[in-house]
């Protein structure tokens, strides 16, 4: 589904990274992102970068990757996209979904949004709590008897 | 590496509510904040409005198993059992099964069962069976209608199963009747040893006590409904101080058979029927029969609508196969309605043409409310209750059985996959004796939108 209808000459944006990488992207593929098209309102020079503070360049070519697939307007049936974001988000590990997460959250962008929050609900579901304090930098805040208690309550969640 | 601390609150929530349960409850011990949010009032109604999405596979299997004992003088003792088979979108071959825990007056004991002359298909055949009542009648947002005999209901969430949690247990005060007009439901409310997948024979009862549970989705209240041919009541789970309330009768032609004896009732209700909800309006399905001509009926769905208790009707399917009956010991045997149930959010319903039929047409009404809408989507083998699941992907529907007790059933290549049950003393091979709800997986606890105001009401549907 695209987001914008594109006018027949489509203005370009220059987004630039947290660290100092810049991106030419079309306007639409750019006002997938919430956040962006609310500043390019704000903004009086358009040709000037539009900073994207909290993204690195590495995820940033990421996220326009998929802003760019949604943005088209071709022939990609529903199925055929639900399928190209599947192997979009695939290939990715933990650690760059982490990141993609911030940078949806950050930039706005519904779709993307979804699609990593359900990877990585998909990924994290089958862990045990000790995994999952490694995965994300948790320090464990109760004492063992506390932990034994909540385990007692529902035994059976700790069986495999 | 990822540092959870600059993971906003509200995506930290997102990812959570797409857990299962399961994961959920582990999950409470990873820090303080994780316990804290997984069990705010918010988060359980943000995750049960996840779950309630068609294409969630957030839910569990609720099965009630009967453990049996020979004795030497061939009387059969079973006991209930209810379990909770929680399905693993990973591995939906293999179940595993846990006990639900069940409050003190609700476990089965030696005082509970009663006696009965029943089928049950095992050789060579028992003398007499005894068994303890206990069933499964409903299921919404994750809570389940349990009743226990003819007088003792209960709601509680299965996900939770936890006792001490005493507000996850909700038992309703007993139900009496203080009617003459109907005072033997402890000897005609017969429960479940004559019906699906144990045995497709058609037992007419003309007595009934049936259930229906559900939740309105205009006042956001969970109500319980129970009738019998003369009396109907209601309970609303969601009051400050509920209890059973009288309503009115289902005014259908046959009202009126309900003053005159009780041999002629012509109103026929399976004892096991209990409410099935779609579209905010409980369903039973209903048989009007003339007791001249013992094999002719004509099918109907009552209905009752949630928010404004008013009872109604709903049209079968009405194809040619229904008036296409033959002959089988003199008498017509005509199409009937064996079970209603839900797939994919539509009311569906199994037809079945009389025990020597070898399939049962399993159907599907596609608009709700629209008699055109009945599609009939394909048969299913004889013996099979109603398809609790399908799957997409496999084009299958999960069917309890007779045969096979509970199995992927392919349309197409019409074979069945059986499914796995694995703990609490279930094998395969106690199969026949397993019945079978479905139940999608909530911290939901039944007096969960009492405190419901305006700031914040999600559209549950």
């Amino acid at each position: 589904m695209a987001s914008t209808s594109t006018s027949t000459l489509s203005r370009k944006l220059i987004l630039k990274s947290s660290d100092g990488e810049k991106f030419e992207v079309d306007e639409n593929v750019a006002m997938q992102s919430q956040t962006i098209k609310h500043m390019i309102e704000d903004l009086d020079d358009i040709n000037s970068p539009i900073p994207v503070s909290i993204v690195t360049g590495t995820i940033l070519s990421k996220v326009i990757e998929y802003c760019k697939k949604h943005a088209t307007e071709d022939s990609d049936s529903d199925e055929q996209l639900k399928q190209w974001d599947k192997e979009y988000a695939n290939n990715m590990d933990l650690n760059t979904l982490y990141y993609l997460l911030l940078a949806a959250n950050y930039m706005e962008i519904k779709g993307l949004l979804e699609l990593i929050t359900q990877c990585v609900a998909d990924m994290i579901k089958g862990k045990s709590p000790e995994e999952i304090r490694a995965h994300f930098n948790i320090k464990n805040d109760f004492t063992p008897q506390e932990e034994a208690n909540i385990r007692n309550e529902n035994p059976w969640a700790f069986e495999n | 590496m990822a540092y959870y601390r600059d993971i906003p609150v509200e995506v930290t929530t997102e990812i959570l509510s797409r857990m299962p349960v399961k994961s959920l409850h582990r999950f409470k011990c990873v820090c303080k904040s994780w316990k804290n949010l997984i069990e705010s009032h918010d988060f359980c109604k943000h995750h049960l409005f996840r779950s309630l999405k068609i294409n969630s596979t957030n839910f569990s299997l609720i099965l009630t198993t009967w453990h049996t004992t020979l004795h030497i003088n061939d009387t059969l003792t079973l006991f209930p059992f209810l379990n909770r088979a929680y399905l693993d979108c990973n591995d939906i071959d293999n179940l595993d099964i846990n006990r639900l825990i069940l409050p003190p007056s609700f476990q089965p004991s030696p005082d509970k069962i009663s006696r009965g002359n029943y089928g049950f298909p095992c050789k060579p055949r028992p003398k007499k069976v005894t068994y303890g009542r206990i069933d499964i009648a409903g299921s919404c947002h994750g809570l389940v209608l349990v009743l226990c005999g003819t007088h003792h209901a209960a709601v509680c969430n299965p996900s939770i199963n936890d006792l001490k949690h005493s507000s996850f247990w909700k038992i309703l005060p007993t139900i009496n009747f203080n009617s003459s007009k109907h005072n033997t439901h402890d000897s005609t409310y017969v429960l479940n040893l004559d019906d699906q997948p144990l045995q497709r024979d058609v037992v007419r009862t003309f007595q009934f006590m049936i259930f229906g549970f559900g939740y309105d989705i205009y006042s956001h209240c969970y109500k319980v409904v129970c009738f019998t041919p003369g009396n109907a009541l209601i309970y609303n789970l969601s009051k400050g101080n509920p209890s059973w309330r009288m309503i009115d009768l289902p005014e259908l032609e046959l009202a009126s058979e309900f003053e005159q004896d009780i041999n002629d009732y012509k109103l026929y209700i399976q004892p096991h029927n209990h409410g099935v909800v779609v579209n905010n309006h409980l369903h039973w399905n209903i048989t009007e029969y003339d007791p001249q001509i013992f094999e002719y009926s004509k099918e109907t769905i009552l209905t009752f609508n949630l928010h404004n208790e008013v009872w109604g009707t709903m049209p079968v399917p009405e194809p040619e196969e229904l008036y296409q009956g033959y002959f089988m010991k003199g008498f017509i045997v005509k199409p009937y309605i064996l079970e209603l149930g839900v797939l994919n959010g539509c009311l569906c319903l199994l037809m079945s043409r009389g025990i020597s039929s070898t399939h049962l047409g399993l159907w599907i009404m596609k608009e709700y409310g629209v008699e055109e809408s009945w599609t009939k989507v394909c048969n299913v083998p004889n013996g099979s209750g109603i398809p609790v699941a399908y799957r997409v992907e496999t084009q299958e529907y999960l069917l309890p059985g007779a045969q096979y007790g509970l199995g992927w059933y392919n349309p197409k290549s019409k074979r069945i996959n059986k499914v796995g049950l694995h703990g609490c003393g279930c094998t395969g091979g106690h199969h026949y004796s397993t019945r079978v709800k479905i139940c999608i997986e909530s911290f939901a606890t039944p007096r969960m939108f009492l405190t419901e105001t305006s700031e914040k009401i999600y559209q549950l549907v």
